[in-house]
């Protein structure tokens, strides 16, 4: 039995259907969304588990861990494991759930997962210093109108069209 | 009025942990759908080949714009009880430029790694634990960072704010570049990519969705203009009286913004409002 592929869903229909989410969001949360947060709460408790002493000293990691915190209930997180879940109900229902590396046809498996590894930390470092990622500063605080938003999602364009011709033979 | 929900205590902890779920659910069944999953059709905006990313975020971001200025506006919700973004002009400059730059290397956002891990990709798997390790990276160097970490602090700033112009004026412009980025890129942007299909939607619907949106900012900038010359500078009276529930729409905000027209940050919340807990962190 062949599995039929759903084709994507057209740029407009699905942006619709997320500034709907945000909106919700908006209305029975007062806040938006967020995908970075839970990845801090993740850090913190992993690092509170392996040297508790070292993350309740730490300025930073010791507002997520420690005391009486538990870092896994937290919105960020069940907000987290929603989008995977909902990630995993689209592929399932598209016929897109496929183990797999993602790269271009040039690139070899080993590079693409070095790459991946090296441009996850440094997303990781950049969104504690934004306070926020793609979802919580770009989407969120742009529907806002937060100054610091707008500079933000700028940036991230910005950044990514002065990189991406360094990187081209990941994606060729 | 008893939205937003949450903060107002018209829902509990319970509901609210279960109502976050389901938002989390329906934006990662949504960004699978718009093809987010891949990170060569994510990529693919920044070598100028397939715009679906700069055309989901700014139909989002405009979406959940009008919509929060409406509902506020008609007074459905009372904005001062949502958490605003505080700005740190610096950091989150210098964070959007290297948050670009991750991007690029390592083919994915936070948030669309999730939904990509979700559809089997390994290199996803990759991605998280960089940006695990990336987040220890910023910890343990946070004492050494903490004043990149603050640089350009500004507090609760809004466009609206920093422009001198009214919220509906703002959005209105944003609507507009939104709809001339769309244009742009469907009538010059690169078609021709072997990207799995899209199934597009109508031309037809397309021009009606954007007459729609067009309506809808030409209603804010009478909504807000009206509201204006009703109010006129009333706006450093701190937060809006809770009698503004029935007054029409746009009278409920201080002429100016969204956010709340006091510089402190965000504790303009009137007695007995929940925040979520650690505002900030909400990323």
């Amino acid at each position: 039995m062949k599995a039929i592929i759903k084709d994507y869903w057209s740029p407009y229909v699905a942006g619709v259907g997320i500034g709907l989410t945000l909106l919700g969001a908006f209305y029975v949360l007062g806040t938006g969304l967020g995908a970075s947060g839970a990845l801090t709460q993740f850090t913190a408790a992993g690092a509170h588990a392996l040297a508790p002493g070292w993350t309740e000293a730490n300025h930073y990691l010791r507002n997520y861990a420690g005391g009486d915190k538990n870092p896994f209930k937290d919105w960020m997180v069940f907000q987290f494991a929603g989008v995977f879940a909902g990630g995993m109900l689209g592929a399932l229902t598209a016929g897109r759930l496929k183990p797999q590396v993602e790269k271009g046809p040039q690139a070899s498996g080993r590079t693409r997962l070095l790459l991946a590894f090296a441009g996850g930390t440094i997303t990781g470092v950049a969104a504690r210093l934004a306070r926020g990622c793609t979802s919580g500063q770009a989407l969120s605080g742009g529907a806002q109108l937060a100054l610091g938003s707008w500079a933000f999602m700028l940036a991230v364009f910005a950044g990514g069209y002065m990189m991406a011709y360094f990187v081209r033979r990941q994606w060729q | 009025m008893s939205a937003p929900l949450y903060p107002t205590g018209a829902i509990g902890d319970e509901a609210g942990f279960i109502a976050v779920f389901f938002i989390g659910l329906l934006f990662g069944f949504f960004l699978e759908r718009a093809g987010f999953g891949s990170s060569r059709k994510l990529t693919s905006v920044f070598y100028f080949k397939d715009w679906a990313v700069l055309r989901v975020m700014f139909t989002a971001i405009v979406v959940a714009m009008l919509g929060l200025l409406y509902f506020s506006g008609m007074g459905w919700m009372d904005n001062a009880a949502v958490t605003q973004k505080e700005t740190y002009l610096g950091a989150q400059i210098v964070g959007g430029l290297l948050l670009g730059v991750g991007f690029i290397v390592g083919g994915y956002c936070p948030g669309t790694s999730a939904v990509a891990l979700a559809s089997g990709k390994w290199d996803a798997l990759s991605y998280i634990g960089g940006l695990l390790f990336g987040t220890l990276l910023f910890g343990a160097s946070y004492d050494l960072v903490q004043p990149l970490y603050l640089w350009g602090a500004m507090g609760v700033k809004s466009l609206p704010e920093v422009m001198g112009v009214q919220a509906g004026v703002v959005a209105a412009g944003v609507v507009l570049m939104a709809l001339l980025a769309f244009t742009a890129t469907e009538l010059f942007g690169n078609r021709s990519s072997a990207a799995p299909r899209v199934w597009d939607l109508k031309l037809t619907y397309q021009k009606a969705g954007a007459g729609a949106l067009m309506v809808l900012s030409f209603g804010l900038l009478v909504g807000y203009g009206m509201a204006a010359h009703v109010q006129p500078a009333q706006a450093q009276v701190a937060a809006p009286a809770p009698a503004t529930v029935s007054k029409p729409a746009g009278a409920a905000i201080p002429a100016g913004g969204t956010a709340s027209p006091s510089p402190l940050p965000a504790p303009a919340a009137p007695g007995g409002v929940r925040k979520f807990k650690k505002g900030s962190s909400c990323s």
